[in-house]
């Protein structure tokens, strides 16, 4: 069989490529998805519903709640976890792993390829349904309350490094905890959820403070007091810093996960071990 | 290289410990060097634990050319020493080179090796065109089209290359997986037990494949626990068992380090008592056991050739003996006696 006559010259560009479709192709697949999906269209339902009682709620409010507390502090990170979880342990536990290591592409490139990859779905599920949750919240609104397009077009460069951020942090404790999904929704719900709006100077390692300031900057700097953060005070970061500190978290994550992913064995099991 | 072809090696001589010859005893190296091979794969003092596990100890090893059998029962350190081979684990002692080169971190080396794993793992959902082509694009081949048609025809899947691989029998899992392997034209094909669970008649058309793969130049290492597969691909074999090499060569060659211990040689005869009686008086010959039930005698000796030899006059002289064989003519018995 003659294959140097079929073989063209391997390109690495081709196998990165062809890595990034296969994990796209993982991604959309299954359960999660369709999970995932449900779960993004609770706060369209809910803001739907709220706006069709006789009064509606007030769509700032609804806005608060929905777009700027549920969605970063709970349904981002939420699928973040879910889909970074993913990346490495599912080819682990279902044995393919070997497939992609096996080939001529660097392990760092081949996890930022699986991570990049990650972050394109997640980031899609993010701006598709913070839309549709948007137009929902502001359905039946005179504009009073203010401009729901220039508020969403300042709302999503923020979730779009908020989720760079999660999932770069999930993806590397992944490489590291092997329960990622419970460690995950503890650190959810205590650091993000709970130190995260606790005044104290360790708030400042979350990613959820970074976006709250983002948002009081570019959004609405009314909600001041319902975060307890004071854009004024001198300890509050400004939106530089907080644009350097919520890319600097993802990139140390980055980094991070491609140095273990690197210099990691994976032990594939043998039938005959126990 | 065919199956019967004798396989040369330059490697060191091994011998088993327990097998270490008594004083004045002259050495019977395993692999007997007629010539000098190009090594393809070299261990040089490799060891590999797990915390305080094992997995393979300080092995020193050179594969040549063709194919090699990799032999061990379940346990013995195979699957350790292929995923050294193949950069997937880093030795924790010792260097592993394939083609002259260091595998661990080095990827362009994946290039020239395809690896079958032995895990019955796949993306399901794929089919096994869609398989072959997706590990073609990760080895970079583009298009991957004519690479992939050429692999799945030479595993002969054709027919079921359109149908999901959750849907395949054993066989065709098999050979999908194989076809994943040489997609990308390696030099060097590592097969961890590829023949596991098959039914005969796919073992045998995996069997062809592999010796077809060597026939086109390619360097094969098989690895199995089942020796009479691994006989009927390669003279040349590798004995492995608690992560320890025991014996490497041709097969005739770790025959002659069994020559230390007896042979047993049957000899088939209705006049079993007769010829028992004769043979215990033979100077070669170590103990004789009346088989009753089979209709002959069992013999042990060390020395199998002169027995052999005298074996005419036997039967020159009127002994009716209508077959004879040898309990240790087989791969498993030469297996039994070094891993013991």
């Amino acid at each position: 069989m003659d294959f140097q006559a079929t073989a063209p010259r391997p390109s690495l560009f081709v196998a990165l490529a062809t890595a990034f479709t296969l994990t796209l192709r993982q991604l959309l697949r299954g359960w999660r998805l369709i999970i995932l999906a449900v779960l993004f269209a609770i706060p369209a339902v809910l803001a739907l519903t709220a706006r069709m009682y006789t009064p509606p709620a007030p769509p700032k409010e609804l806005e608060f709640a929905l777009l700027l507390n549920f969605l970063p502090v709970a349904l981002v990170p939420l699928t973040c976890l879910l889909y970074s979880s993913t990346l490495v342990q599912d080819e682990i536990e279902e044995q393919t792993l070997t497939y992609m290591l096996l080939r001529p592409i660097p392990r760092g490139l081949l996890y930022l390829t699986r991570l990049l990859a990650t972050y394109a779905v997640v980031l899609a599920l993010t701006v598709v349904f913070t839309v549709i949750t948007t137009a929902c919240v502001w359905w039946g609104s005179d504009g009073s309350q203010g401009n729901p397009v220039q508020r969403t077009a300042a709302l999503l460069p923020i979730l779009a490094l908020t989720t760079f951020a999660y999932t770069a942090l999930f993806g590397a404790l992944s490489l590291f905890q092997r329960r990622l999904l419970l460690f995950g929704i503890v650190y959810i719900v205590l650091i993000e959820g709970v130190l995260g709006s606790i005044d104290f100077v360790l708030r400042r390692v979350t990613v959820v403070y970074y976006f709250r300031v983002l948002s009081l900057n570019w959004i609405d700097d009314t909600n001041q007091r319902k975060w307890g953060i004071t854009l004024t005070s001198e300890t509050t970061p400004g939106v530089v810093e907080s644009l350097i500190c919520l890319a600097a978290i993802g990139l140390v994550a980055v980094v991070l996960g491609v140095w273990r992913f690197r210099s990691t064995e994976y032990k594939v099991k043998t039938p005959g071990e126990s | 290289m065919a199956a019967d072809d004798p396989r040369t090696h330059a490697g060191p001589p091994v011998v088993r410990p327990d097998l270490r010859l008594k004083e004045g005893e002259q050495p019977v190296p395993a692999p007997r060097a007629t010539e000098v091979a190009p090594v393809v794969i070299r261990f040089d003092e490799v060891s590999k634990w797990y915390g305080p596990v094992i997995g393979v100890n300080k092995l020193t090893l050179d594969i040549p050319p063709g194919i090699t059998g990799l032999l061990g029962p379940n346990g013995a350190g195979k699957s350790t020493l292929l995923q050294l081979a193949t950069g997937q684990l880093k030795p924790s002692q010792g260097s592993v080179t394939v083609l002259g080169e260091e595998v661990w971190g080095n990827t362009a080396l994946f290039r020239r090796v395809g690896l079958c794993p032995e895990q019955d793992a796949f993306w399901e959902w794929m089919t096994g065109k869609e398989f072959v082509t997706t590990c073609a694009g990760l080895a970079g081949l583009s298009p991957a089209g004519p690479a992939v048609a050429r692999a799945i025809h030479f595993v002969g899947m054709e027919e079921h290359q359109d149908r999901a691989i959750k849907g395949y029998s054993k066989g065709m899992r098999q050979r999908i997986k194989l076809a994943q392997a040489l997609v990308h034209d390696p030099e060097v094909l590592f097969l961890d037990e590829p023949l596991t669970g098959t039914d005969p008649l796919a073992r045998r058309d995996l069997m062809d494949i592999i010796l077809g793969l060597a026939a086109d130049g390619k360097s094969v290492v098989v690895s199995s626990h089942v020796l009479y597969e691994v006989q009927s691909l390669t003279q040349y074999i590798i004995l492995l068992n608690r992560g320890r090499l025991v014996a490497e060569g041709s097969i005739r060659s770790i025959r002659d380090l069994i020559d230390k211990h007896p042979h047993k040689i049957v000899l088939v005869t209705d006049r079993y008592r007769e010829l028992a009686s004769r043979l215990v008086g033979w100077e070669d010959v170590e103990a004789v056991q009346v088989l009753r039930d089979q209709g002959g005698v069992m013999v042990e000796t060390r020395q199998p050739d002169a027995f052999y030899a005298r074996l005419p006059g036997l039967v020159a002289d009127g002994t009716p003996i209508r077959e004879v064989y040898s309990e240790d003519d087989n791969l498993e018995a030469v297996f039994k006696y070094l891993v013991k």
